[in-house]
């Protein structure tokens, strides 16, 4: 079976900052891998190198057995690789429903409105179904109507996750979609993505929490400057010096109370 | 009822030119695409139908206008696709001042400063108002459904648009094209109503027109420039005798209309309709920079 996602020897820089600098990673089809790091190490890089919103200074990505580099960002999102961002990006004018249908809609079929009515009319009830079905995976399924502002804060991350959810994608690429969440609401997406998982979907997840991480992933990597410091299985690699190093050690401060998690999970681990 | 509209044919004639001139306006405004060239494209539009109007019949003329302007458009799309925001706003604004020039400066065929006479008044009710249909038609259906998401996915966050696998090149090269064939046709019909031309009617103060008229009625629907249409047609008419002050309170009344109704008139009737709900506007936030 061909992976589902290779980054082979990735390098993104900006300017004189290496953000992502010689990454190798391997993500089994169906499985659900973690990526971890300190503040700043090139997490979302990583993932906006996959979808294409960086150009790769160096290297080449893969996603079941197609090169995406070079390739532009709508096409590898038709590809089956949808994301989740750090921050929230719902359209506020648009209701939920319009906005998770969005992720299902076809984008390269502009001007269907006008020159093929009835498809786009059946096109739209394709992908506000899909949509409700997503909303309601992510346990929204009364929110449809309203506007993504009236919603509470982990309410719009679990939009974005059903617009990614959508598109029925093939791997699916979360940047921190707990953040900012009750415990509560953590244990409830972590459940999702383990749902996921047993459905068969491909998933990295990046997530500053390391006892989510270790919970639920198959597999983790931990990236500090740009580079992977540990890569293999979950609870193992939390034991890693070095990684004990990026967290406890000279990242301690910086990293804020964001990295609790990661501290108590190390520290218990 | 018909005797109203026979004896207003010309306010609603004006008010349906200057429809079309806002729904140029609107197609840019709602997708976010700053293309201020719909004035330029009036411009060839106004100019092809004055000069070819009496010769080959209106219609022939108007979709002349339309075939010569889409053209160059087509054109423009390419050369300023990658221009955004301000940029395009100058580079477009630069191609309105360019037909201007062409207008003073090509005066065997324009008739320089001071412009075309005695064309054929041979617009009616029926065929601009036809037009106008025409156009809503093609307007309201190119932004039904998903193609509405999509243009209001290119104005809020097009990085977003381009993730979820929308071609905002193909779309905004469109939008584009789309608002000059529209500002050529509001131009083709313009000169068939008033039967004179001159260069000054195009360029900068048209832009200011269509900006007006969609700020007053609302971007989020071909309804937003029928409305506003519909004001800017019948202000000098309320401020008859206070002449020199129009442009006061056209002023005024944009300045007005940005703070205290940002989506037009259209969208106060909305809001109103939906028990003027809450709206949070979260501006995206740059990825990478975290929360
Ligand atoms: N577009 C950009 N231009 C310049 N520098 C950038 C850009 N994007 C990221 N960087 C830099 O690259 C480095 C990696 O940033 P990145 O956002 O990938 O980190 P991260 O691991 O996602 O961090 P966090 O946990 O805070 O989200 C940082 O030093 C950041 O300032
Ligand atoms: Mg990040």
């Amino acid at each position: 079976m061909t992976d589902a996602l290779v980054c082979d020897d990735v390098e993104v820089h900006f300017g004189g900052v290496k953000a992502v600098d010689g990454v190798s990673i391997t993500v089994a089809p169906g499985s659900l891998c973690g990526l971890v790091g300190p503040n700043g190490s090139g997490k979302t890089t990583l993932l906006n190198a996959v979808s294409g919103l960086v150009p790769l200074t160096a290297g080449r990505i893969t996603a079941h057995g197609e090169a995406l580099a070079g390739r532009p960002v709508p096409q590898i999102a038709r590809r089956g690789v949808r994301r989740t961002f750090q921050a929230i990006r719902l359209l506020s004018t648009l209701t939920v429903v319009e906005n998770v249908a969005l992720g299902a809609d076809d984008g390269r079929r502009l001007f269907d409105g006008l020159l093929r009515p009835r498809r786009s009319a059946r096109a739209d009830h394709r992908s506000r179904e899909l949509a409700r079905d997503a909303l309601e995976r992510v346990g929204l399924s009364d929110v449809g109507d309203r506007l993504p502002g009236e919603l509470p804060y982990g309410h719009q991350r679990r939009v974005e996750i059903a617009r990614a959810l959508a598109a029925r994608p093939r791997l699916l690429l979360l940047d921190e979609p707990v953040a900012g969440m009750s415990v509560e609401e953590r244990r409830e997406i972590a459940d999702l993505l383990l749902e996921l998982k047993a459905e068969g979907l491909t998933q990295v997840l990046v997530e500053h929490d390391l006892e989510l991480v270790t919970r639920i992933t198959d597999h983790l990597v931990v990236v500090d400057f740009g580079r992977v410091i540990a890569d293999g299985d979950p609870d193992e690699t939390v034991r890693n010096e070095d990684v004990r190093e990026a967290y406890l050690g000279r990242r301690h401060d910086a990293a804020g109370p964001r990295s609790h998690g990661a501290v108590r999970a190390a520290d218990g681990g | 009822m018909i005797g109203w509209f026979t004896s207003n044919e010309t306010f609603l004639l004006t008010a349906l030119a200057y429809y079309l001139v806002g729904l140029s306006f609107q197609v840019v405004l709602r997708s976010g695409v700053f293309s201020l060239a719909a004035a330029g494209f009036w411009g060839i539009g106004a100019y092809t139908s004055a000069l070819l109007s009496e010769s080959l019949g209106w219609a022939v003329a108007v979709v002349l206008a339309l075939v010569l302007a889409g053209a160059p458009a087509l054109g423009l799309a390419a050369v300023v696709a990658r221009l955004r925001g301000l940029y395009l706003g100058m580079a477009t604004i630069a191609f309105d001042l360019l037909v201007v020039s062409l207008a003073y400066g090509w005066d065997s065929l324009t008739g320089g400063a001071l412009g075309l006479f005695g064309i054929p008044r041979s617009a009616t009710l029926l065929s601009v108002g036809g037009l106008a249909v025409v156009a809503t038609f093609v307007v309201a259906m190119l932004q039904s459904r998903a193609g509405g998401r999509f243009v209001d996915a290119l104005r809020t966050d097009e990085t977003l648009a381009r993730s979820l696998g929308i071609e905002t090149g193909r779309l905004r090269a469109a939008t584009i094209v789309l608002s000059g064939v529209l500002g050529a046709l509001a131009g083709a019909v313009t000169p068939l109503i008033f039967g004179v031309l001159g260069p000054e009617e195009s360029g900068f103060p048209l832009v200011v027109l269509g900006l007006t008229i969609v700020v007053i009625g609302g971007s989020g629907s071909w309804a937003g420039p029928a409305i506003g249409a519909v004001v800017v047609t019948a202000l000098p008419e309320v401020l008859r005798g206070v002449d020199e002050w129009r442009d006061v309170v056209y002023g005024a009344l944009i300045v007005l209309m940005v703070i205290f109704a940002p989506s037009g008139l259209l969208g106060l009737a909305r809001s109103g309709r939906h028990g003027l709900r809450r709206r949070v506007v979260r501006a995206p936030v740059t990825e990478g920079t975290g929360r």
